[in-house]
């Protein structure tokens, strides 16, 4: 009764293994560094085809490249600049506890949590 | 030269080294790390007075480890705790003991702890951390409250009713019988005064606008007050809030933090309290 069986869910990584993970920018998104050092990321929206016809009847140009931008502030672009497709979570982390001047344990929350918000938006990946 | 430091939450006190970084799991939790992977977890209940949860707390707690764990003889580096402690051990082989119950002779709480050795060099380490492990301490002797970057010591009618560890906000908060104390630490201080006055953050945290604030002399620290009329407290009283409240925040420049605390009360406060509170709170140098 194959129509009746769960999928297996993928074990979740453990913290340490996370921890491990090495953050990348994903390739296609413009960021410039503005001259205060804050980035601003501009990055395609992902919508569905159904309100992407509706949009392009409002607009006259055929192609139609709908995007977002994203201002981070210094913390958030402290981290961005960070992350180069070399370093690990655990390295961003210690680095930007030096920076901060937050303890280690705070700092892991907010990486985490803002690397976590950066995935969602699609701007990065973890390999 | 390894560095110690103290740690104290909510009964328990240790002493480990400062490099590892604590976290606290709950109310009667503690998780003690390096570099990003625990090394020993404590978990802990004081008991009832005049009961004693030896043989159904350790039962029930046996009956949930015996699925993985099997008892284990008490290595003999690891004797000590039977000159304090009742103890039973647990691990997956007879060599690898990795979780004990204790049960203390004198205050009969109960204690459960686990250790990683995945490094061979932690285990003296955990040997000496656990040595300094104190659960029971005189009923006149104030409470020693210690984590992260700072340390605090209250009377022991304070007990502990809530916590949060945000980044760059630290809050506990503790309750006696009529007053509600709540102590804050923020940090980075350069980049919170950026954004607000020591005014603004004070009246923030005590969540009241109402508040009489006065600076002290150096600018470095302020101080407020609220004390309603009548009409107004009994209006305060149908909303559930204290009436009066006491508040006062520091700026420690050489620690870059802000330290603050907020005192709530049914009662108009006397400055007294709040005064030897703060002299028994404060950032410890690194």
């Amino acid at each position: 009764m194959k129509l009746f069986k769960h999928d297996v869910k993928a074990e979740a990584p453990g913290r340490t293994e996370s921890l491990a993970c090495i953050p990348q920018h994903i390739p296609g998104i413009d960021w410039i560094c503005a001259e205060n050092g804050d980035v601003l990321i501009e990055y395609p929206l992902n919508i569905k085809p159904f309100f992407l016809q509706i949009a392009k009847r409002f607009k006259r140009e055929s192609q139609t490249k709908l995007t977002k931008k994203l201002q981070l502030d210094g913390l958030g672009s402290s981290v961005w600049l960070m992350i180069d497709g070399e370093t690990d979570i655990k390295t961003i982390i210690e680095k930007f506890t030096e920076n901060s001047g937050l303890t280690l344990q705070e700092a892991e929350q907010s990486i985490t949590s803002f690397l976590r918000q950066l995935g969602q938006r699609g701007l990065i990946a973890i390999k | 030269m390894l560095k110690f430091r103290q740690v104290g939450w909510n009964g328990i006190r240790l002493t480990v080294p400062s490099a590892w970084e604590t976290h606290i799991g709950g109310h009667n939790h503690l998780i003690f790390e390096a570099d990003f992977s625990p090394l020993l977890e404590i978990r802990w209940k004081k008991s009832a007075k005049g009961k004693n949860p030896k043989s159904r707390s350790i039962e029930k707690q046996i009956k949930r480890t015996t699925t993985t764990l099997r008892e284990v003889n008490l290595p003999s580096e690891w004797s000590f705790l039977e000159e304090k402690y009742y103890t039973t051990c647990f691990g997956k082989s007879e060599l690898a003991f990795s979780t004990g119950i204790c049960v203390c002779r004198e205050c009969q709480s109960l204690l459960i702890f686990q250790l990683s050795h995945k490094e061979k060099n932690s285990a003296p380490l955990l040997r000496k951390c656990l040595q300094s492990l104190s659960c029971h301490h005189s009923t006149d002797e104030p409470e020693f409250w210690s984590l992260q970057d700072f340390q605090l010591t209250l009377p022991p009618a304070y007990s502990l009713i809530d916590y949060s560890f945000t980044p760059g906000l630290t809050r506990i908060s503790f309750r006696t019988r009529r007053t509600v104390l709540h102590i804050g630490k923020l940090g980075p201080a350069d980049a919170r005064l950026k954004g607000q006055t020591l005014e603004e953050i004070l009246r923030s945290l005590a969540g009241t606008p109402d508040l009489k604030v006065q600076f002290g002399e150096n600018k470095k620290s302020c101080a407020g007050y609220q004390a309603p009329t009548i009409g107004k407290q009994i209006a305060l009283r149908f909303k559930r809030d204290k009436p009066f409240v006491r508040a006062e925040i520091h700026h420690d420049s050489t620690n870059n933090r802000l330290l603050a605390i907020v005192l709530e009360s049914l009662r108009p406060i006397p400055p007294e309290i709040c005064q030897s509170i703060w002299n028994n709170y404060e950032i410890i140098q690194a």
